[in-house]
């Protein structure tokens, strides 16, 4: 199954909505940051998963690139919940990029990328 | 007390190397004369390790060479330990063979001996080849360090210095030093190399001799000399022809088949990709947007307790200082003065982290490589892109990453430009403005404040570049590790050290500023006007920043801006989060009530000509406290003057052109 283009789908979808509720304001669900930049990550991870068909580094490479992604969201998602403890205004939410970041890493697993790596 | 100097091309893990050697024992400054960091760091107490800067040859070119060649000029160190990458010998070894042409005491230390299929007896070879001691070591898994230990120790009791002779060349070399021996003044540098440099024509050595007595005399032998060279070596530089057939002959009898090192690993599969025409580019943006996130979104909350507890310190001073006038410059000026800096350590804590990753992962010896060939177009070198890209965030952790490049000139022009990346301060004014008269079209007018921001950075860095430097920018060279995972110790270490550096220096000027703000908000023509001054507008009016706001009016009243407008822009020296907290003060409103009292005062073309004006001119205290760390005062005040002349010549353009099509 060509599960890394479903991945790529969803990342490049993702990645245009936060870009347009980041340009538009438009009334996307909380999971949705509005980061323009994040955005355009997410689309360039997404082309590259869907690059996969060419060669095996294109899926690798993305997928080193969305556990990142998933990383960052955590340690943001972590950092916030220190803020929101001792009282200060932050929301600790789950968002697409952690959710993504996830994906990948199950993906990781599944197809077992890291037999390809030899090292 | 034995001293060793620790030596390398950039990224074969000498920084990890000097710090699995010393321990905690570290103490960084910078060399004299220029700001690149100084190392040094001791073990067993009697033997001392100069971290000397990564370099891929002995030459004077870029500020960290030059550091590294006054070093060998000036110093014999009991010791040098050359640090060398195992997987890419053949390139590391020219500068090894410099060092040997020199004349050192010298061990090597073969590096990443866990990533490549050097056995023991090919070591030997290579010892025999280059008569020097070779210790192989694995930094990143620990091996290897103690036997590297034990060799520096007996090295530094039973010395070997090796001089490494070209037939050909030994007799010129000879024949210079002879005439250089006759100047009493040049005897505290190696002679050798003086020579070596001079056969080479290095420009920076020939001023060293150049104004010694025997100069007459040396310049017409080296005429001669160089005569002789240019028939037998066809006009190319003498040493490198010797020292790349050198290199081609070890490589013939230490490597299997001309290779060293080939499997598909992680690195093989991510630069396949990156190095893939422009699919790279997919992988640099997210990327940058990761640091960018976890230096600015992660560390915000703690900026955010850090700022907390100033205040509330602050507002504990007010409430024991009886005296009022003693309680504002303690809580107001000093403690707010050093608030401003101390709000900024999360932040570059964050960013040293992360750039110290990148650094560790091998990942920051690539990016400025993709990014080299779209910003070389503006005169900017590959490297300039982390600080521009950190600029959108904040200027002053931007500035400071600039260091990572080495070429001085190259590390000016990005620091220079580096104010207009508008900084995520001064998002709060274009929101203001932006809600407050183009509500349809928000994101669009902020997109284009932040496009002009970039696009004017790029114009003036390709006009700086040619009336100011008037020379390419240097050629990137590089060296590309291996990726893997840095060691915490090694990041932490590192950005500790970088931000005790900052806290130093940096905190003394903005501290000073800080207090000058507050003297001028505080005091005007009638004297002390009372703490009061921050919360109520009528006061505000007799300060003399009020009357600074008035004066500098009459410049901007082509503009329709007032003094309450002018005053705002003040206070934006400070932090531009100011503009728009002073905005409110000074009107006397805050809230929804401000976004209606700025159409009394603005029309949408001046408002959008103020926005401008905020997004190019001078930027915060701190970004100038760390201009004048990095470049002195003379680029600081540059840097202030072209921005103004700047932003009020750009604004007005927009302030015509828009009254023109609008009005």
């Amino acid at each position: 199954m060509m599960i890394y283009i479903i991945l790529g789908a969803i990342y490049i979808l993702a990645g245009i909505l936060d870009i347009l509720k980041g340009l538009f304001n438009y009334p996307l669900p909380k999971l949705f940051l509005g980061d323009i930049f994040g955005g355009i990550s997410l689309l360039c991870i997404g082309i590259l998963y869907i690059l996969g068909h060419k060669n095996d580094s294109f899926i690798i490479t993305a997928n080193t690139l969305g556990i990142g992604v998933g990383i960052i969201s955590l340690i943001v998602l972590i950092s916030y919940f220190i803020g929101y403890i001792l009282g200060f205004k932050y929301e600790p939410t789950i968002n697409i990029y952690l959710i993504l970041g996830f994906l990948s890493i199950l993906y990781f697993y599944k197809e077992k990328i890291s037999k390809n790596i030899k090292k | 007390m034995y001293e060793i100097a620790l030596i390398g091309n950039p990224n074969v893990g000498k920084s990890s190397l000097f710090n699995l050697l010393t321990g905690e024992n570290v103490y960084i400054g910078n060399w004299p004369g220029v700001t690149v960091e100084k190392k040094e760091g001791y073990f067993d107490n009697n033997y001392k390790i100069i971290d000397l800067p990564g370099v891929y040859s002995l030459s004077t070119g870029a500020i960290d060479e030059k550091v590294t060649m006054e070093y060998f000029l000036k110093n014999k160190p009991d010791l040098v330990v050359n640090i060398v990458d195992a997987t890419t010998l053949d390139r590391n070894l020219y500068l090894t063979l410099q060092l040997l042409e020199m004349g050192n005491n010298l061990l090597m230390a073969l590096n990443k001996i866990d990533l490549c299929k050097l056995d023991y007896k090919k070591i030997k070879e290579l010892e025999n080849i280059l008569n020097i001691k070779i210790v192989p070591i694995s930094v990143k898994k620990k091996v290897g360090i103690e036997d590297l230990k034990k060799m520096i120790k007996e090295l530094c009791k039973n010395k070997n210095y090796v001089i490494l002779k070209y037939p050909k060349l030994e007799k010129y070399i000879e024949e210079i030093i002879d005439i250089l021996k006759e100047d009493q003044n040049l005897k505290e540098y190696n002679l050798r190399l003086l020579a070596i440099k001079l056969l080479e024509n290095d420009d920076y050595i020939i001023n060293i001799v150049k104004d010694t007595d025997i100069w007459n005399k040396l310049e017409k032998k080296l005429n001669k000399i160089n005569e002789e060279l240019k028939k037998e070596y066809n006009g190319k530089n003498p040493f490198e022809v010797e020292r790349l057939k050198l290199i081609k002959k070890i490589k013939e009898i230490v490597y299997d088949n001309n290779e060293i090192y080939v499997e598909k690993d992680l690195t093989y599969h991510i630069d396949e990709v990156l190095f893939n025409g422009y699919y790279g580019i997919l992988v640099v943006v997210p990327l940058l947007w990761m640091l960018f996130t976890f230096t600015f979104t992660a560390s915000k909350p703690f900026m955010d307790i850090i700022e907390t507890l100033i205040n509330i310190f602050s507002n504990f001073i007010k409430e024991i200082v009886t005296n009022k006038f003693l309680a504002s410059l303690l809580a107001d000026g000093i403690i707010g003065g050093v608030g401003a800096v101390l709000v900024f350590i999360p932040l570059l804590l964050f960013l040293y982290i992360g750039i110290s990753f990148y650094e560790g992962t091998g990942l920051l010896a690539r990016i400025p490589i993709l990014a080299d060939m779209y910003l070389r177009k503006f005169g900017l070198p590959g490297k300039a892109i982390i600080p521009l890209i950190l600029g959108f965030g904040c200027n002053v952790p931007a500035i400071l990453a600039a260091r990572t490049i080495e070429n001085e000139k190259d590390r000016i022009l990005t620091i220079i430009i580096n104010p207009l990346c508008s900084c995520s301060a001064r998002l709060p004014i274009y929101v203001l403005f932006a809600s407050a008269f183009f509500s349809k079209n928000q994101g669009l007018v902020i997109l284009s404040l932040y496009t002009l921001g970039i696009s004017l950075a790029l114009i003036l860095s390709k006009i700086f570049r040619i009336v100011l430097f008037k020379e390419e920018p240097e050629e990137l060279t590089y060296e590309l590790p291996n990726y893997h995972i840095p060691s915490f110790r090694e990041i932490f270490v590192n950005t500790w050290e970088r931000i005790k550096h900052f806290l130093r220096k940096a905190g003394t000027i903005i501290l000073f500023g800080s207090i000058l703000v507050w003297f001028l908000t505080v005091f005007g023509p009638s004297g002390f006007l009372g703490e009061d001054v921050f919360k109520n507008p009528e006061l505000i009016k007799m300060s003399f920043s009020a009357k600074i706001g008035e004066f500098l009016s009459v410049i901007f009243s082509p503009f329709g801006w007032g003094w309450k407008e002018t005053t705002a822009l003040f206070y934006g020296l400070m932090a531009k989060e100011l503009v728009v907290s002073s905005l409110g003060i000074l009107y006397g409103v805050s809230g929804d009530k401000l976004l209606n009292i700025l159409t009394k005062y603005f029309t949408p073309v001046s408002a959008y000509a103020y926005m401008v004006f905020t997004l190019i001119y001078v930027p915060c205290l701190a970004t100038l406290g760390v201009i004048k760390q990095e470049l002195g005062l003379k680029w600081t005040i540059f840097v202030m003057l072209y921005l103004i002349v700047l932003a009020y010549f750009v604004s007005l353009t927009i302030f015509i052109i828009g009254n023109l099509i609008f009005c």
